[in-house]
């Protein structure tokens, strides 16, 4: 969970580069700015990369419950 | 058989439980198939499972049981106060000296069953509060792996699979299977919530299932799933049946979603969201940076001296482009002068040429001159004897004056070497 607010810590951060580039900035601030803002970018492209979409389902047996993946297409078979 | 016929002195007496069993049977033959209306009164619902009350109007109060085998199909809860239509059969209990009805079927008046039963469960949970609407959880926004509560044989979950894909994979799922209609679906489902809530470690929680009549969804009005949802420590999502249909499950969730569909991308609106404003800052990111270079670089390139020879030459350009321009109007001044020069010349030469004596000599006038050059116009400045110049248009005559005459022109006819007198026309010599 924490990785996920880190995410949204990490695009608020690049807002604030954002709106201050939006405004009056000096040239060496501008780089600076951007140079902060490409980094915080990356860091979210990685983030977003690296996000795995996984289906699992929950399985009782008898040493208790556990998960185990998905097979999504057995659903469409099962529906024809 | 006592009868009130054929009484006699002789007849014999019965014993109580004779007579009772008397009374039961014609009770019970009579009254073997009785539909009844009243209110209920001292409802009682017992361990054993068997229901006792009263039914009452405003004169009569008849003693009533439900048991267990009959009500268990029941869905509502006997109440005191509601009205109720009663079938079932008349029985006489001996060892109590009384009789009531054996009920095998209550159904309310002026609502349904199933409407009452929803009713009477959402009045005690909300009495509970465990519906009450500051209790509902906020859906956390970016939630890593989502509980879907549904049957696996059911289109629900491929709807909320589909849509999940389709919006956003930055979203784990955890599947907990569970009937979704029919006998112990309810306790399945409650179970599936609890296990998700326990074992899987998920953000947030959605149970859902597609369509169908009440009875089908009515595992979704029951108070196991009820207690379920509320007491998941876990936000719940519901999306049951069809937009119109609200379920106590609905009612108990932190949020209720009209579809499954619609409970998925509830869900992954957040990320799905926050994907996009990280799109939209980079692109922003890059174009105002890219600006700021522009500008910088034109601030630069307006400064240096390349710039500036530019502007010089630029400037040289104008400035020549201007004397060239002048020049080319001084031209066109003089020679409009000219023009103007040449034409007031042209008029005046030909005006010239009109008042030329020429023209008036060659139309045979002449002109006389004394020796001392003056011109003569008046017969008076010459005397008999006087020597003139007489000039031609072609030549000159030497001339004596041999008469001179005063008056008038004389007539056309005369005179071969006649000097006429020169005819002053005024208008070409002032003219």
């Amino acid at each position: 969970m924490t990785v996920t607010v880190d995410f949204e810590t990490k695009l608020t951060e690049l807002e604030k580069v954002v709106l201050e580039l939006d405004g009056e900035v000096k040239l060496e601030r501008a780089l600076e700015l951007f140079d902060k803002g490409m980094k915080l970018s990356v860091e979210c492209e990685t983030f977003l990369k690296g996000a795995e979409h996984k289906v699992e389902i929950l399985k009782r047996t008898t040493s208790g419950i556990s998960t185990e993946p998905f097979e999504a297409q057995l659903l469409e078979v099962a529906h024809k | 058989m006592y009868s009130a016929k054929s009484m006699s002195p002789l007849h014999p007496v019965l014993s109580v439980s004779q007579l009772t069993a008397q009374i039961r049977d014609v009770l019970e033959e009579v009254f073997e198939n009785v539909v009844v209306v009243g209110e209920i009164s001292n409802a009682k619902v017992y361990s054993s499972g068997h229901w006792y009350f009263s039914l009452k109007d405003k004169d009569a109060t008849l003693p009533c049981v439900c048991f267990k085998a009959s009500n268990s199909n029941i869905k509502f809860r006997i109440e005191d106060g509601l009205m109720v239509i009663v079938r079932g059969k008349l029985n006489v209990y001996p060892p109590k000296g009384g009789y009531q009805l054996v009920a095998n079927s209550l159904e309310p008046v002026g609502i349904g069953e199933w409407q009452l039963a929803f009713q009477q469960l959402k009045e005690r949970l909300t009495k509970e509060g465990l519906l009450d609407p500051s209790k509902k959880r906020p859906i956390p926004m970016l939630p890593r792996r989502i509980g879907v509560v549904t049957s696996t044989a059911g289109a629900a979950l491929r709807d909320i699979l589909s849509a999940l894909e389709r919006r956003n994979k930055l979203v784990n799922i955890v599947i907990a299977n569970a009937r979704v209609q029919g006998e112990g679906s309810a306790e399945e489902v409650a179970r599936a919530i609890q296990d998700l809530e326990k074992i899987a470690d998920v953000d947030v929680i959605l149970v859902a299932r597609g369509g169908g009549s009440i009875e089908d969804l009515w595992s979704f009005n029951s108070e196991v799933v009820a207690r379920a949802v509320s007491q998941c420590r876990v936000p719940v999502i519901s999306g049951v049946g069809h937009e119109t249909d609200i379920t106590i499950c609905d009612l108990a969730a932190d949020l209720r979603a009209p579809t499954p569909t619609a409970a998925a991308e509830l869900v992954a609106k957040g990320s799905a969201e926050l994907i996009e404003r990280w799109h939209y800052l980079r692109k922003r990111m890059l174009f105002r940076v890219e600006d700021r270079l522009i500008r910088a670089r034109q601030k630069v390139l307006r400064l240096s001296p390349v710039h500036g020879l530019n502007r010089y030459h630029d400037r040289l350009k104008r400035e020549r482009m201007k004397v060239l321009h002048d020049r080319d109007r001084m031209l066109h001044a003089v020679s409009n002068l000219l023009s103007k020069a040449q034409h007031s010349w042209a008029q005046n030469s030909q005006q010239l040429q009109a008042l030329n004596p020429q023209n008036v000599l060659s139309r045979g006038f002449s002109i006389l001159r004394r020796s001392d050059g003056h011109i003569v116009r008046s017969a008076n400045e010459v005397s008999d004897g006087d020597i003139l110049e007489g000039i031609l248009f072609d030549g000159s005559l030497k001339l004596v004056v041999i008469k001179k005459e005063e008056g008038q022109l004389p007539a056309q006819s005369d005179c071969v070497n006649c000097a006429r007198a020169v005819e002053v026309i005024p208008h070409t010599v002032s003219g």
